[in-house]
């Protein structure tokens, strides 16, 4: 038998790259996002961001280090070539940047067909105005394909002004926004064509801490799309916690996670309102139990650190349940339900009563798919975090059984025992109290008396008439001779007949 | 960088604070008279400051939730356009949640030409119930096929079009520079247009005699004015204050408008500050401009001068 080799080279075609850079990302927030992680990258303190009344124009403006024409040219003209962290990986102010490849900023052309961006680098005396045609997208890959492989993607035409002095920032303007997009984003869609959208437009920090922390509040979906876009924006961006976020017990135990953040100084106003984490964890009921563990792992693939929040009750907004991974403090995704693929046969009740959130460190990084919302599962670092996620999500559920679930049905015991002395004692006042008060009292002292144990007692379950009859035949065959032992249970069967 | 058109809208001058006032006046007036309406209630050159709509704020015609954006039910009161994405930005951040077209008037009208209408939304901003032309430049004649054309009034006139496909009672607040830098043609344009009702309308006459003076009137009278550009500023506001109200009311008829000019009012030219003309005119639907178009055409014009005057540095109408 002949046998014949060959070999060559597998290329990527840049009609790839131009495939995973349309339609990247699956909602309006993802590209928001995006746009202000920019600015998080570029040192700003404080982004604003205007949407409202209807977005049809929406404007991002950061007090961030700016830009210059050949940065543009450098970071943007050519998608997949970023490059962002060539020099450093931090930035000027040392925050670990969050934006890698550069692809961001084109993320802008799936919500609008014009970007206008106005820069003024630290230091300069040049602003820099360029316009993007986003159209170019839109027509077909045969007319837009250029020498050696590339793939045009958008026009842009610039210019350069003296700019105002002492001063650097970064405007974007997103024109001509796209119709769905624009509908989203203004919240002019209610989430049920039954339901009175609700919406946190307007409010500061404190009332949508009051909004998000009020109960029941079963999902995110009660609100209009802009919140819930909003909702989604803040989720993901290095913005602070609210100052009340979890039960008071519980907060110390993540106080380090929340300082952490704060400490960036990253400031977003979104049509006025701050952002902050929305993430607002309290059981339904404002005495059950609840508790905090934290999480830290060291591995050879990856190391992370975070924290498990269990309460006793479903976790709500259903949002929160699961588990949100973020690197660089920069959300991947949403809450991930199913905690990284654990199997859901193990307690299943109590995984719906878990909100977790990990840290994780830069090796994860390159198992994050190029959309930032997925990771690469058969990456080492993935397969190690999730198994030491999985090991810490079983020590959670075997804590949860007995702090949560045990002491909560102790709790139910004694709440339906105190319930039942209470009418019993009722009863006694009432029937036995205005014909014999010495016997009446008795009874009184003995059932107060009893409410101590009464968690063990037949009075903290719930008891049937069959159950009831026999344990008062027992009581009458051992206390009444055999005559009113007869004619008692011919009345009270009688009775109970009636 | 602050702008000329940005420094004429400056907050502290009692001038303009005046105007505002009666501006605010006028769109209290509207809001009660036509509390449901679909269509702006003001539609506003503001300038990057928009001293006019955070007056409407601190008046509670446009109110506010607690971070200070417009709340969603009054978004639709007050309707900005600006053509500089700076001034947008300026504006945005005054005011979250306002409603601002980044555009030129001209643009958002489909230019002064009588072919193309703005759509939409559009449509809907330009027959908001009160037009407030704030405009930072002199009265200038184009010259359109030999026809003496001036752009604010072909937008009035659109505007008067516009609002009358609704049949919506409206107002224009129009504010211009009090330069009348007109050339002898012009000039003359001018005052045979202002010379047609003299004799027909004693009324206007008179106030138009009173207002321009003995020596003035006659030589607009007897065709012998000079060019505009050699009077003095006062007598050039003075021609405007004749002129643009009775252009607009004598165009504003053949749309099914009658005019009530409410104020008509010169200001500044004293130190630094450009001399300016301003006048609020009401335009009334009409049901009776086909049958007798000439006497509401001069209930138009006896109103022209009914509330002329000047504010004075202070602040004070005379």
């Amino acid at each position: 038998m002949t046998i014949k080799h060959f070999e060559g080279e597998i290329t990527v075609s840049s009609r790839i790259v131009d495939y995973l850079s349309s339609g990247l990302y699956e909602s309006p927030a993802a590209c928001l996002k995006e746009l202000i992680n920019n600015s998080y990258d570029a040192d700003a303190k404080l982004v604003e961001v205007f949407v409202k009344p209807d977005a049809d124009r929406i404007i991002i403006f950061d007090n961030g280090q700016g830009f210059d024409r050949a940065d543009f040219q450098k970071h943007f003209t050519r998608i997949s070539e970023s490059h962002k962290r060539d020099v450093s990986d931090a930035t000027f102010l040392g925050r670990k940047k969050i934006g890698k490849i550069g692809i961001g900023f084109i993320a802008a052309n799936e919500i609008c067909d014009e970007m206008e961006i106005v820069s003024t680098k630290r230091g300069s005396t040049d602003l820099m105005r360029v316009t993007i045609h986003f159209d170019k997208m839109r027509q077909g890959v045969d007319v837009r394909r250029r020498e050696g492989d590339d793939i045009a993607k958008a026009d842009y035409t610039g210019q350069i002004e003296d700019a105002p002095s002492n001063e650097h920032f970064t405007r974007i303007f997103l024109k001509r926004v796209r119709g769905d997009a624009r509908a989203i984003l203004a919240g002019a869609k209610p989430p049920r064509p039954d339901a009175k959208a609700r919406s946190l437009y307007g409010l500061s920090a404190t009332s949508m801490l009051a909004v998000l922390a009020h109960r029941p509040l079963a999902s995110w979906t009660e609100f209009d799309d802009y919140s819930r876009t909003m909702l989604g924006v803040s989720l993901n961006i290095p913005v602070r916690y609210h100052d009340d976020w979890l039960p008071k017990r519980d907060l110390r135990r993540v106080e380090n996670f929340a300082d952490a953040v704060a400490q960036l100084g990253f400031e977003v106003r979104y049509d006025g309102s701050e952002l902050r984490k929305p993430i607002v964890l309290f059981p339904s009921e404002p005495d059950a139990p609840s508790f905090v563990r934290p999480f830290s792992y060291d591995g050879t693939h990856v190391a992370a650190t975070g924290y498990f929040y269990a309460q006793h009750g479903t976790i709500k907004p259903a949002e929160l349940q699961g588990v949100l991974i973020r690197i660089r403090h920069a959300a991947v995704g949403e809450y991930r339900t199913d905690f990284l693929d654990f199997p859901t046969s193990e307690g299943s009740l109590i995984q719906r009563w878990v909100s977790a959130e990990i840290w994780a460190d830069d090796r994860l990084e390159e198992a994050m798919n190029i959309d930032r919302q997925t990771l690469r599962v058969a990456h080492p670092a993935y397969v190690e975090l999730q198994r030491a996620l999985h090991a810490e999500l079983r020590a959670v559920i075997s804590d949860a059984r007995k702090r949560l679930y045990e002491s909560g049905s102790v709790a139910r015991r004694q709440k339906r025992a105190a319930t039942a002395v209470s009418q019993l004692r009722e009863v006694v006042r009432k029937k036995v109290g205005p014909t014999d008060a010495r016997v009446a009292a008795a009874l009184d002292r003995s059932l107060r008396s009893a409410s101590g144990q009464a968690e063990s007692s037949i009075l903290s379950r719930r008891v049937g008439v069959a159950e009831f009859y026999s344990i008062v035949v027992d009581v009458a065959r051992e206390t009444l001779p055999p005559h009113l032992f007869a004619e008692f249970m011919k009345r009270l069967t009688e009775r109970l007949k009636q | 960088m602050t702008r000329p058109v940005d420094s004429a809208m400056e907050e502290g001058r009692p001038e303009k604070q005046k105007i505002r006032s009666l501006w605010l006046s006028k769109l209290r007036a509207y809001r009660d008279a036509f509390p449901n309406d679909e269509v702006p209630l003001y539609l506003t050159l503001s300038g990057a400051e928009g001293h006019d709509i955070q007056m409407l704020i601190s008046n509670g015609l446009i109110r506010l939730t607690e971070v200070g954006a417009i709340v969603a039910e009054d978004q639709g009161l007050a309707v900005a356009i600006e053509s500089s994405s700076y001034a947008v930005l300026r504006l945005q951040r005054r005011m979250p949640g306002l409603k601002i077209l980044e555009q030129s008037f001209d643009n958002l009208l489909h230019s002064t030409k009588l072919t193309t209408w703005p759509q939409g939304e559009h449509e809907r901003f330009c027959q908001a119930r009160i037009v407030n032309l704030d405009l930072n430049r002199p009265l200038k004649f184009d010259d359109v096929d030999g026809e003496l054309v001036f752009p604010p009034i072909q937008w009035v006139k659109k505007l008067c079009i516009l609002h009358a496909a609704a049949r919506l009672d409206w107002c224009l607040l129009l504010t211009l520079h009090g330069e009348a830098v007109w050339e002898s043609r012009e000039t003359k344009a001018v005052a045979e247009f202002l010379n047609e009702n003299f004799s027909r309308e004693p009324v206007f006459a008179e106030a138009a005699a009173s207002l321009l003076g003995e020596s003035l009137f006659t030589h607009v009278s007897q065709l012998t004015i000079p060019a505009a550009n050699r009077l003095s500023r006062v007598d050039q506001q003075h021609l405007l204050m004749l002129y643009v109200p009775k252009r607009i009311a004598h165009m504003a008829l053949e749309y099914g408008w009658r005019t009530e000019t409410a104020n008509n009012l010169r200001y500044g030219g004293r130190s630094r500050h450009a001399p300016m003309v301003t006048w609020i005119i009401d335009f009334r639907w009409d049901g009776r401009i086909s049958s007798r178009p000439e006497a509401i055409y001069r209930d138009s014009l006896r109103q022209i001068l009914v509330g002329a005057g000047s504010i004075a540095e202070d602040g004070s109408i005379s």
